[in-house]
């Protein structure tokens, strides 16, 4: 910390922005290095701390993968829980982002495989009740026929996702949703750079097929 | 040129900005010619506006309550970890220290004798004090020497007996290596050379009926590697045709001859000549007195005197006795004698 704080440079100087973003970076590193440390040694609070800014992203993720309000919170709560269990596996050989990500695909893929296997369908009757509540909540004041339509194209876009196999979906969510580069995603999924463009370009040609006609709305 | 199936595989990836600079320029050229492939690449901005549609659920105050009540309860399980951290790091060093012990107790065990192996108990012709060696295989009545080896051969020689008289007081053979005759009254038949007298008897245990001259217990008798085992005098066969013991005590028997006979019952009913042997060793280390004291009295009725321990063992214990002597430090070896005796016992000194 002494080396760093003696090398800032006076913020006269044309590069001393760029160069305090990456102090504040290394700062952040750091810090959650140590809260790794303290999480792995069962310190509650400190794993929250770790995980606050990457909790709704999960949810985001989980939801993506799910489909299901309810699912979703249960299963990033899962990989909350399974993450905080693991520390101690956490070798630090990737970052704790990838690691919690891959940590929650897996808890979800796997909470799908095991539905499949019961022969339980993703139940669009649960969905339609979801939009029903958002109904409920809606703003009077914005154009009903505004808000079915909206309703609508999210329930087109949710469906469009779930006939994506749940692989498929992964990479999407984690690409649209959360900005991951190739490589992140390769690492985060633990496959290959090539399989991760694959699935990328053809789930995006399935998803542009089913949302093609809704183009004027999006 | 790419084509417009080659282009719309890479549309993808250059949406992203992933693609290498020479296929991005591949791409460019022919999305700058191609309408079809260019809608598509415009279509790529679809779905990110679909996905900024999607509700996503929040987490909440009931989700961040339920997340912390699971996470509390999770690291109970956790927190003893540290101590397994611990334990990984030094079991190593536990493993080393169980090692070291385990190896010290060998060790020790060793020093002591407790490891030693057992010496075979010998086996000797009724008529002579030749010992048949048990390691022979057809023990006949090969030549064998009758007298206590040095140290630097530690074959021992006894003599095949029956105990067929009660033992006289120790002390009545303190100072003198004097045999006890045995109860019968038989005398020791000694004018006749040791190969004959061998030759003799080997030719009697060919003939010999084994149940008529063998007593009940007489499998020390016939098996070497039992023999082996029993000089401890915790039980014997009698050789005889089963007279009384009064005294309890028997003699374990050992043999070796192939023919398998028992040769104690003719040993029994003729004359021969009575030896007895002493075996003298002197204590270097005056400390280990009680400790010879000991491991005499193991061996039979020990006699304590001024100038030495004396005690008089059972002919074909004193090979086990003799080697458990020249084991010790300290302890060492004058030589040995024979005399007339019962043939039964001989006689371990250690002078002080």
């Amino acid at each position: 910390m002494c080396a760093v704080i003696t090398n800032i440079r006076p913020i006269y100087r044309a590069d001393s922005f760029l160069f305090g973003k990456s102090v504040l970076k290394e700062v952040a590193a750091v810090e959650e290095r140590v809260l790794i440390e303290k999480s792995a040694c069962g310190d509650c609070a400190a794993f929250e701390k770790l995980i606050a800014p990457y909790q709704q992203g999960i949810i985001n993720h989980t939801y993506m993968l799910l489909r299901n309000r309810e699912d979703a919170l249960d299963m990033a709560q899962e990989a909350f829980v399974k993450a905080f269990v693991g520390m101690s596996g956490f070798s630090g050989q990737s970052s704790f982002k990838t690691w919690l990500y891959r940590i929650a695909t897996n808890v979800c893929i796997d909470e799908i495989r095991r539905r499949k296997r019961r022969a339980q369908t993703q139940s669009l009757t649960v969905h339609e009740d979801e939009n029903a509540e958002q109904l409920d909540i809606a703003d009077e004041s914005i154009n009903p026929e505004k808000i079915a339509q909206q309703n609508e194209l999210k329930n087109v876009i949710m469906e469009a996702i779930g006939e994506l196999e749940e692989d498929y979906r992964a990479v999407i969510s984690l690409r649209e949703l959360e900005g991951m580069d190739y490589a992140e995603i390769s690492k985060t999924l633990g496959i290959s750079l090539g399989t991760v463009k694959s699935r990328i370009s053809r789930a995006r040609q399935k998803l542009r097929e089913k949302l093609l006609p809704y183009r004027e709305h999006l | 040129m790419l084509s417009c199936d080659e282009t719309e595989n890479l549309l993808s990836a250059y949406y992203d900005g992933e693609l290498g600079v020479a296929a991005a320029q591949q791409v460019e050229q022919h999305l700058a010619s191609c309408k079809s492939c260019k809608a598509k690449l415009e279509d790529m901005n679809l779905l990110k506006s679909a996905v900024k549609i999607i509700d996503f659920p929040d987490a909440d105050e009931k989700f961040q309550a339920a997340l912390h009540e699971r996470l509390e309860m999770s690291a109970a399980s956790i927190r003893p970890n540290r101590f397994g951290k611990i334990f990984k790091i030094i079991r190593p060093y536990a493993a080393a220290a169980a090692c070291i012990v385990l190896a010290a107790g060998i060790y020790t065990a060793a020093d002591r004798g407790y490891l030693a192996p057992k010496t075979p108990v010998p086996v000797t012709d009724e008529h002579t004090m030749t010992v048949i060696s048990p390691a022979l295989p057809d023990n006949t009545g090969s030549n064998v020497e009758s007298e206590i080896q040095t140290k630097a051969d530690n074959t021992v020689r006894g003599k095949m007996v029956s105990e067929t008289a009660a033992p006289k007081t120790v002390r009545e053979s303190i100072s003198s290596n004097v045999s006890e005759k045995n109860d019968d009254g038989n005398t020791a038949e000694s004018t006749k050379p040791a190969d004959s007298r061998i030759a003799e008897d080997t030719k009697n245990v060919a003939e010999a009926d084994v149940s008529d001259n063998m007593a009940a217990d007489e499998q020390s008798v016939l098996s070497e590697p039992q023999a082996r085992e029993s000089y401890v005098p915790s039980e014997s066969s009698a050789v005889n045709s089963g007279e009384a013991q009064p005294d309890g005590e028997k003699a374990v028997l050992a043999s070796s001859f192939s023919a398998g006979g028992g040769s104690g019952g003719d040993s029994a009913k003729s004359a021969e000549p009575e030896v007895s042997v002493t075996v003298t060793f002197v204590l270097e280390d005056s400390t280990k007195r009680d400790y010879i004291e000991e491991i005499l009295g193991r061996y039979g009725v020990v006699e304590v005197g001024a100038e030495s321990i004396r005690v008089r063992v059972l002919s074909a214990n004193l090979e086990a006795c003799v080697a458990t002597l020249r084991a010790i430090d300290g302890v060492s070896e004058l030589g040995s004698a024979k005399t007339e005796g019962d043939g039964e016992h001989s006689y371990v000194q250690v002078n002080f």
